[in-house]
């Protein structure tokens, strides 16, 4: 075995993870080779030395600054709760809605795609949403402004 | 956090725990029960690790305020995407790799000059020092020693990011070479690759301080 073979895999032979007949022959070669055990002692030394930087301590807790920090996230989310139902039931009001304005009265104005019961069942839906999370949607009321003038005008729904 | 192999009481949470629940498999069912909504179950976890988060932080940014701040920053983005949290690995790698990834991120910001750092007068402060106990009754070794761990840690500050990360987690706080590969996302072969040219290129730079050290 030369230095630079040894070189290569001094540190699997400190850490004792070079295979059994590998570290015999760089054993060989360290009785044999001076600058290759100095080389050896110098990195046994460097590794002791480097121990006492190892397990410092935090100088403060975390904890304080990481609860703050988590218990608004939980309140954000808890409030942030409400919106996603009801933007669910808006957005399938508003698809729904938009489906009927297109195919509704001027394209097909002897046959709507929707039935003015299925935009009150939507409406319904809508406001429960609203009760129950206290909120008012905005699209409730102008579905059911813009329903309520359909109903008025001569455009035949669906009932 | 002390105290394992008893139970343990955290005060003002009202949790209580036995040695089973302080281990690495517990670590799961604690993240469990925080995003089942139990906040302070995190507070576990938070003090379990940010010593020796810290600990590596520090040893890789050489600022104490700096690793502090990073540390805290990495147990608030593990709080934020603790449900992407996989638990078939192990919290500790991904909490290393969190904070190894912020600090990584706040050296590229801020540009830090980690070797213009260790001059900060907290590295030499009482209780910071690791200096040994068998030097502090002679403060000329006290001093010495002192002295010795500066230009050590300048001399790791002078390693690449790439080396000095593999240099801090496995020489100075003991992970083992297949840990290190999953923190870092690396093959293992990497990581005994750069083990062993953080040492030799270790061993130039303090021998360029003038003389073998220590």
């Amino acid at each position: 075995m030369k230095c630079k073979q040894v070189t290569e895999v001094l540190a699997e032979y400190v850490d004792k993870t070079l295979g059994a007949a590998l570290a015999a022959d760089v054993e060989k070669h360290l009785g044999e080779c001076e600058k290759c055990s100095i080389e050896l002692n110098s990195t046994y030394s460097m590794l002791e030395a480097l121990k006492p930087l190892a397990g410092m301590s935090a100088p403060r807790d975390c904890w304080a600054a990481v609860r703050t920090h988590a218990e608004s996230v939980t309140a954000g989310r808890a409030r942030g709760q409400w919106w996603k139902p009801a933007m669910a039931g808006t957005a399938a009001a508003a698809l729904v809605f938009a489906g009927f304005m297109i195919a509704g009265p001027e394209n097909q104005p002897s046959s709507p795609q929707v039935t003015a019961q299925e935009l009150s069942e939507f409406i319904g839906a809508h406001s429960r949403l609203e009760m129950r999370n206290s909120v008012s949607d905005p699209y409730v009321s102008f579905v059911a402004a813009e329903l309520q003038k359909l109903d008025e005008s001569d455009v035949r729904i669906t009932r | 956090m002390s105290g394992i192999g008893q139970t343990i009481v955290l005060g003002g949470f009202g949790l209580i725990l036995d040695r089973n629940t302080i281990s690495g498999a517990a670590d799961v069912e604690i993240v469990e029960r925080v995003l089942g909504g139990d906040v302070n179950a995190f507070s576990v976890l938070v003090h379990k690790y940010q010593d020796r988060i810290y600990s590596a932080v520090v040893n890789y940014v050489s600022n104490p305020d700096d690793a502090m701040d990073i540390t805290q920053d990495a147990f608030l983005k593990a709080y934020d995407k603790l449900a992407k949290f996989n638990s078939k690995s192990a919290f500790y790698t991904w909490i290393y790799r969190i904070a190894i990834n912020t600090a990584i991120d706040f050296i590229r910001k801020r540009k830090i000059r980690t070797a213009d750092s260790l001059d900060d007068e907290r590295f030499t402060e009482t209780g910071f020092e690791p200096v040994s106990k068998d030097d502090s009754a002679d403060p000329q070794k006290a001093l010495a020693s002192a002295e010795n761990m500066r230009l050590l840690r300048t001399a790791i500050a002078s390693l690449s990011d790439k080396l000095r990360i593999v240099l801090v987690l496995h020489d100075i706080e003991d992970l083992g070479q297949e840990q290190i590969a999953e923190i870092l996302r690396i093959p293992v072969g990497t990581v005994k690759s750069r083990i062993s040219r953080a040492r030799m290129d270790l061993r130039r730079i303090l021998r360029q301080q003038g003389g073998e050290r220590p």
